[in-house]
């Protein structure tokens, strides 16, 4: 195995800590920028199996990190959706189907985070305001779109660009 | 079945087994894995933290020599007013020193202060956090209680190398006893952080049914206070105020009221963290399970 996941890795976190940052500046509003969904969407549809899962777990790795979140709760998923992107490669030859596939996958990833956190305020026994919750996870996966569709298609051609440069393969076809 | 469908469904299959063994495994590598994520993102995040500190450094560089003049002379009359409260404190501590050795009393709970700037803030519905730029090479101690001023902030959650995570008073998982003002017996109340609301808010609960708040003028409203109890902060801290009428609870044999946070804590530059100098008594058992173990 070589280790363009892991340079892929490297220059995609820039804009996770970017994403970090704008979370910072939005703290007041009680909503997070979150990217890593549509971080993996590039990578998965080029790299193989094995790459594609180690970057996407890297990549939920770091998000988790910082963040109440049990261990390996959003990793996994990010990695099991880096396997089904690295299937049905046909469908994201097209640069619009991967913007898509980024948006998707980063609301997707939003809602997993939004129920493993709901689930872990919940294990603690601390009272919730349900209405609210789910008014404020609406708006956060709402956000969640918004974010990935207007800083994945620069995301993804840095990462391809980087792919084109490290000489990994184009998407085969379906 | 072609290679290409069996190779996927062997990775899916494989993929599953590693989680598995991720979740019933051993709980040193989930540890071990969150550990080295978390310092690989320090240094970028410390980064972050010090460039902003560099465009306040230049934003302060470039005032007038009048305004800083002008500030020169306002903090010189403040400590001309704080060098007599030291003096009264210093009486007041001997005092209390001679009492406290008269009826056999043990020492109060002593605290080393780490100044901490704030590197990153991190607030969704479910958590309320700040990382600060101070972790266990500067001494600080998960639990410990972080203050800004006399104003509970909230307490460290997690500590890393160089940064620390700190639960804020507002963030679901806070707990703390409190005294509330106005209340003579000062019988305690427990107060939590909610999941609810942008800024986060926190609940007071176990308040007796005959409490009412001090009359005062609006906007005056009654103070929440943390009563020492435990040992993790010490007493008399502001944890804030109550804000609306405390309400009675479905069940009715006590009342609950939300919690205005003494302080805006997500416009926090820099805080205090309180470490114990002496072990707190949950650090203590947790060392007597360990020994029991051994």
């Amino acid at each position: 195995m070589n280790w363009s996941w892991f340079l892929i890795l490297l220059a995609t976190y820039p804009w996770l800590l970017a994403s970090d940052l704008i979370s910072d500046a939005m703290a007041d509003t009680g909503l997070v920028c979150f990217l890593s969904g549509a971080a993996i969407v590039a990578p998965a549809r080029r790299f193989g199996r094995g790459q594609a899962a180690l970057f996407a777990l890297c990549v939920g790795f770091m998000f988790e990190a910082r963040r109440p979140l049990a261990d390996g709760w959003i990793a996994f998923p990010l990695a099991f959706a880096a396997l089904a992107i690295c299937g049905p490669q046909g469908l994201l030859r097209r640069p619009a189907a991967v913007w898509f596939a980024a948006i998707g996958l980063n609301v997707a990833a939003t809602a997993v985070w939004l129920i493993i956190g709901g689930a872990g305020v919940l294990s603690l026994g601390t009272p919730v305001d349900y209405p609210s919750a789910i008014w404020r996870g609406a708006v956060q996966t709402l956000v969640a779109a918004g974010a990935a569709a207007i800083f994945a298609p620069f995301m993804l051609r840095a990462q391809e660009s980087l792919m084109d440069r490290l000489g990994v393969p184009e998407a085969r076809e379906a | 079945m072609n290679r290409d469908q069996q190779g996927a469904k062997a990775s899916y299959v494989l993929l599953t087994l590693v989680f598995l063994l991720w979740c019933f495994g051993p709980s040193v590598v989930r540890r071990f894995t969150r550990e080295a994520f978390t310092e690989f993102q320090a240094p970028a995040l410390e980064l972050a933290g010090k460039g902003r500190d560099l465009v306040r450094y230049w934003e302060l560089r470039s005032r007038s020599s009048e305004e800083l003049a002008e500030a020169g002379r306002d903090l010189g009359r403040i400590n001309a007013g704080l060098e007599l409260k030291l003096l009264e404190m210093k009486n007041l501590a001997e005092e209390n020193a001679r009492l406290r050795t008269l009826l056999s009393y043990g020492p109060d709970p002593e605290y080393r202060t780490v100044v901490a700037r704030v590197v990153a803030r991190d607030s969704a519905g479910w958590w309320q956090r700040i990382t600060i730029r101070k972790g266990r090479t500067d001494g600080v101690r998960p639990f410990s209680p972080v203050v800004f001023g006399t104003r509970v902030v909230g307490r460290v959650a997690q500590v890393h190398l160089t940064t620390s995570e700190v639960d804020l008073i507002t963030s679901p998982g806070f707990r703390c006893t409190a005294h509330l003002e106005g209340d003579e017996q000062r019988r305690v109340v427990l107060l939590s952080g909610t999941a609810t609301g942008s800024r986060g808010t926190a609940l007071v609960t176990n308040v007796p049914t005959d409490y009412s708040p001090p009359a005062g003028p609006v906007g005056d409203e009654a103070k929440v206070l943390t009563t020492g109890i435990g040992g993790v902060f010490p007493a008399g801290l502001l944890l804030g105020y109550i804000s609306g009428h405390p309400r009675t609870t479905p069940k009715g044999d006590f009342k609950e009221a939300d919690i205005a946070p003494a302080r805006d804590l997500h416009s926090l530059q820099e805080v205090a963290v309180l470490v114990p100098v002496y072990p707190t008594p949950g650090e203590q058992l947790t060392e007597s399970r360990v020994d029991d173990f051994r």
